[in-house]
């Protein structure tokens, strides 16, 4: 009992998780998931593989070329700046014959000891510089020295009479053809970058330089110049450095954060630059720690200092930042959204199939009675619906067996009720009466009746019928002939005749004591190949009629056979038994008669009385006892 | 960026990066060289400084910091001058109470000229940073505007001394007309209270004072007037030189090191000067340590450098001024052989 129980409630254990065996790698919801986000991702993740190192060269190219431009921008406004300084030193020099006075006053310097002693030639051109120092907005000062280095004129007199030999724009100044520029450097007394421009006058004879004019030139022009970062984004900067300890020329973006000019700078970018070579790059800047900038840089050679552009890459590749954000984001949406989908969709093929794998469980534990979830329109529906079906069906066949099962045992077993009763009748009329009323009763049929055969075997006389009909037609001796009808043709043929649904057997006849009849069936009554009568059922229902019933009713009219022929054989033997002790009762009288008389009339009066006759006699012979007997 | 351009980057980071292993390798065997020697004791060194702890010696605090002087195996004492109690840096070297020492050029040729075997081998000012500072209300712009003024010039330095008459001589100013008197006051007192028009000063020094403390001042750098003569030269012996050659050169080495140093991080130098002497203040410091920029390294040069025709000129310059009698061997009071060693083996 036990043992039974728990088979039974295994599988109603398992119905309650859907999948008690598998790990979630193995689940089908997991799995179409899984599917569902590698798909989603994948190309995406592939895509972006490929796109991003593109997007992020282009951003780099993009930035270094926005550099180029804006440093030649600046390498041009620097050069347009010098040489339009070195204009104003040339307009000034070509001004009526100011270089021939100006040589004539270096060979022939001043011995004077003030400004007041100066000679006038000396005095008027320092009131020229000093008005061309007004007219113009590059040069802070102007002075000009002679070829030992000696200040013999200049726009601030006070520098009369200074030596320049010591400086480092005196020695090219004297070797130069006409222009030189002296790169920004930190001259004593200034605690600023200073630079100059100077223009060489040379002896028109010896082609010796006589005098120079300087101009120290304002590097406010410089400095604006290389600080105007408008289009360089937050980080962009343009700076110019020196190849003298590294010291920045104009100031950083990033003076405020302490990159002050005064300062060693390093990078990439300044050293490859100050080495004299161009170029661009993406490397660590002059920061402390080092902050990755794309940087193209330019060695200008007229001035010996470096012109460096420079663009934090972080800011420089923000698009590709963005481009890669957004890729992160759509991913991780697509994912999101594959996930959604692959749950949605994997929860609809795998419910099903969860509840189907339930089903097949219950199944096999016996309950053919499903709730099946509704069908959809699709392969699972279909599945879901087929699977019912066969549900059904296996419900449908298991049902309709066990009805049939239980018809079955139900026939055999009235069968064997009317055989077993059949058996202890041995009275024909009486077997008749019962066969019928017990298979009518039995199945509960309309109407039965049986014919049995007369002596002559050529008609079927009606031995008996149930109901109110049977005795009508009993009383009239309905007979029929062999071979007529549905029993005439069973008795004919000694094999059942079947009428499912008399309405569609035009050769029917009806009988008018049985309006209601709608199948009928007639077996014959045979024991082997001797046909002793015919067993007839109708019913009232079209249909209800078939092989299995006239199978049934077959084998009861086979019993039926058998219990006939018995109690015609049993007739039959009774007869011959009264008859034999009617002679043994004879023949003892006769052999207690004392005489041959009393023999003979014994006899005679015996044998009247067996007989039945009126009159009976003896006739002695001595001629010929035969003819006696034959009496 | 063109795929060239980036090969040619992934090609210069590789070199970085075997250039980094490399000189791991080399610092390794390096190191392991030095903890060979560094079984002797470091040699030690000391050095008498011409002046308090300032920034003109930011130099000798960054080669110690950085460990220069320990690369070298040198473990060096600096000896500041005390204001009450100072002390001429020839003598102390001299007498073999210090291995080197800091002193002027024009004092070295004067000590030279009295037999003192004393040789300079760098210079930490390679431009003279004397000036006659002078309220701008005095209008002194030039050596001429000194006539009828009140000059006051430290008597204790030759180079100072000689200050007016070498102007005067250049510019063709009567020393007569000046009123020359000795400095008393080591701070700018005399002339924020009238009692001197101008008088001698560093250029790094008081002005710098001066113009935080919102005064207007002019300046006359004889530099400007061909007054070229260092100003502080690191010396020894000619004994020292002969006998412990390998001493000098590591000491030398160190030193124009720490000088680069310097100039490369002011602030550093500066953080280090207040570091040896807290009476300075740091934004006066680096105001100070900005106007050295072009005395620690004029355009062109290198640190520590020194040229012959300085010290030509300067030795032409005592001789013209008559502080020097006799004329010396000016190539024997300067050396150049250790600077051109360490800067041709750069």
């Amino acid at each position: 009992m036990d043992e039974h129980s728990q088979s039974i409630s295994a599988p109603v254990r398992a119905a309650q998780n859907p999948t008690p065996d598998l790990p979630f790698w193995r689940q089908l919801r997991w799995n179409l998931i899984m599917y569902f986000v590698a798909l989603a991702v994948l190309p995406m993740v592939i895509v972006v593989a490929i796109m991003l190192p593109l997007i992020r060269q282009q951003a780099t190219v993009q930035g270094t070329n926005q550099l180029v431009s804006v440093a030649e921008l600046k390498i041009s406004q620097i050069t347009r700046w010098l040489s339009d300084s070195h204009s104003i030193l040339h307009v000034f020099l070509s001004e009526s014959n100011r270089e021939e006075q100006i040589s004539s006053l270096a060979q022939t310097p001043s011995q004077a000891t003030d400004l007041t002693g100066m000679e006038p030639e000396q005095k008027a051109l320092n009131e020229q510089l000093g008005r061309a120092i007004v007219a113009q907005t590059f040069f802070e000062e102007f002075f000009i020295y002679d070829a030992k280095g000696k200040i013999i004129a200049a726009s601030e007199p006070g520098r009369v009479g200074q030596l320049v030999a010591n400086q480092p724009f005196f020695n090219p100044s004297m070797q130069t053809e006409e222009h030189y520029t002296q790169p920004p450097f930190y001259e004593l007394g200034r605690s600023e970058l200073t630079m100059y421009a100077t223009h060489t006058m040379h002896d028109a004879q010896s082609g010796q330089p006589v005098a120079v004019m300087a101009g120290r030139l304002d590097m406010n022009t410089l400095s604006q110049t290389m600080t105007q970062w408008e289009g360089l984004a937050q980080s962009g900067e343009t700076y110019l450095i020196s190849p003298e300890n590294n010291y920045m020329i104009t100031p950083s973006r990033f003076e405020s954060d302490g990159y002050t000019q005064t300062r060693s700078y390093h990078s990439e970018g300044i050293d490859q630059a100050l080495a004299g070579q161009d170029g661009d790059g993406v490397y660590g800047d002059y920061r402390n720690p080092p902050v990755p900038v794309i940087g193209v840089y330019r060695w200008l050679p007229e001035l010996n200092i470096a012109l460096v552009a420079e663009i934090d890459e972080a800011e420089a590749l923000i698009p590709y930042y963005n481009a890669r954000n957004l890729s992160l984001i759509i991913a991780i949406a697509a994912a999101v959204v594959a996930v959604l989908i692959g749950l949605f969709n994997a929860t609809r093929i795998a419910r099903p199939v969860t509840v189907l794998t339930q089903s097949a469980r219950q199944i096999a534990a016996g309950n053919l009675k499903l709730n099946l979830p509704p069908a959809r329109q699709d392969e699972i529906g279909l599945l879901t619906r087929a699977f019912g079906l066969m549900a059904g069906q296996l419900d449908d066949l298991l049902t309709s067996l066990e009805q049939r099962v239980a018809d079955r045992t139900h026939a055999l077993e009235t069968s064997a009720v009317v055989s077993r009763s059949l058996s202890t009748i041995l009275d024909e009329k009486q077997l008749v009466a019962a066969v019928v009323e017990q298979v009518r009763s039995a199945f509960n049929y309309y109407y039965a009746h049986i014919y049995l055969f007369d002596t002559t075997g050529e008609t079927l006389l009606m031995a008996g019928g149930t109901g109110e009909a049977g005795r009508t037609m009993l009383m009239r001796g309905h007979s029929i002939p062999k071979g007529k009808g549905l029993v005439g043709r069973a008795a004919a043929t000694n094999n059942p005749v079947l009428i499912p649904d008399v309405s569609q057997d035009s050769g029917w006849l009806p009988n008018l004591l049985l309006p209601d009849t709608k199948a009928e069936v007639a077996v014959p009554i045979a024991v082997g190949e001797r046909v002793l009568g015919v067993l007839d059922v109708q019913h009232n229902v079209a249909g209800s009629l078939g092989q299995a019933e006239a199978q049934l009713l077959q084998s009861i009219a086979d019993q039926v056979a058998i219990a006939l022929q018995n109690a015609r054989l049993y007739q039959q033997t009774r007869q011959q038994a009264e008859q034999e002790a009617l002679i043994n009762t004879i023949g003892k009288k006769i052999q207690q008669a004392a005489t041959i008389e009393t023999v003979l009339q014994t006899a005679v009066r015996e044998l009247g009385q067996a007989l039945g006759s009126q009159r009976a006699s003896i006739q002695v012979s001595r001629i010929n006892s035969t003819d006696q007997r034959q009496n | 960026m063109n795929s060239y351009q980036y090969t040619q980057l992934k090609l210069s980071k590789l070199m970085i990066i075997l250039l980094i292993l490399l000189s791991l390798v080399l610092f390794g065997c390096n190191t392991s060289t030095q903890a060979s020697t560094e079984v002797l004791p470091a040699s030690p060194v000391k050095v008498q400084l011409s002046w308090v702890h300032n920034i003109e010696f930011a130099g000798f605090y960054l080669a110690e910091e950085k460990g220069y002087f320990g690369t070298e195996n040198l473990a060096v004492a600096l000896a500041p001058q005390i204001f009450d109690k100072p002390v001429n840096p020839i003598d102390v070297v001299l007498d073999g109470k210090a291995d080197f020492g800091v002193t002027g050029g024009g004092s070295l040729l004067l000590a030279r000229a009295q037999g003192k075997p004393v040789v300079a081998i760098a210079a930490l000012y390679q431009r003279n940073p004397l000036v006659l500072v002078s309220l701008a209300e005095n209008n002194i712009t030039r050596p001429q505007d000194l006539a009828g003024k009140t000059v006051m010039v430290n008597q204790a330095s030759t180079e100072r001394t000689i200050l007016p008459a070498l102007l005067g001589s250049q510019q063709g100013l009567d020393l007569q007309q000046v009123n020359i008197v000795q400095r008393t006051d080591f701070t700018s007192g005399p002339l924020l209270r009238g009692e001197v028009d101008a008088m001698d000063a560093f250029i790094n020094n008081e002005p710098v004072q001066l113009e935080r403390q919102g005064y207007k001042i002019n300046l006359i750098i004889p530099a400007n007037y061909g007054f070229d003569m260092y100003a502080n030269v690191i010396f020894t012996t000619e004994e020292t030189i002969t006998q412990r050659p390998d001493l000098v050169e590591r000491f030398v080495r160190a030193s124009v090191r720490g000088i680069q140093s310097a100039i490369e991080d002011p602030k550093a130098a500066v953080t280090l000067t207040i570091a040896h002497n807290s009476d300075l203040n740091f934004e006066s410091e680096m105001e100070s340590m900005n106007r050295s920029l072009p005395l620690f390294n004029p355009a062109g040069s290198k640190p520590g450098l020194m040229t012959p025709e300085i010290w030509q000129d300067g030795y032409q310059i005592l001789l013209d001024q008559g502080a020097l009698k006799d004329p010396i061997e000016v190539k024997k009071a300067y050396t150049l052989s250790f600077l051109n060693k360490i800067y041709n083996n750069q």
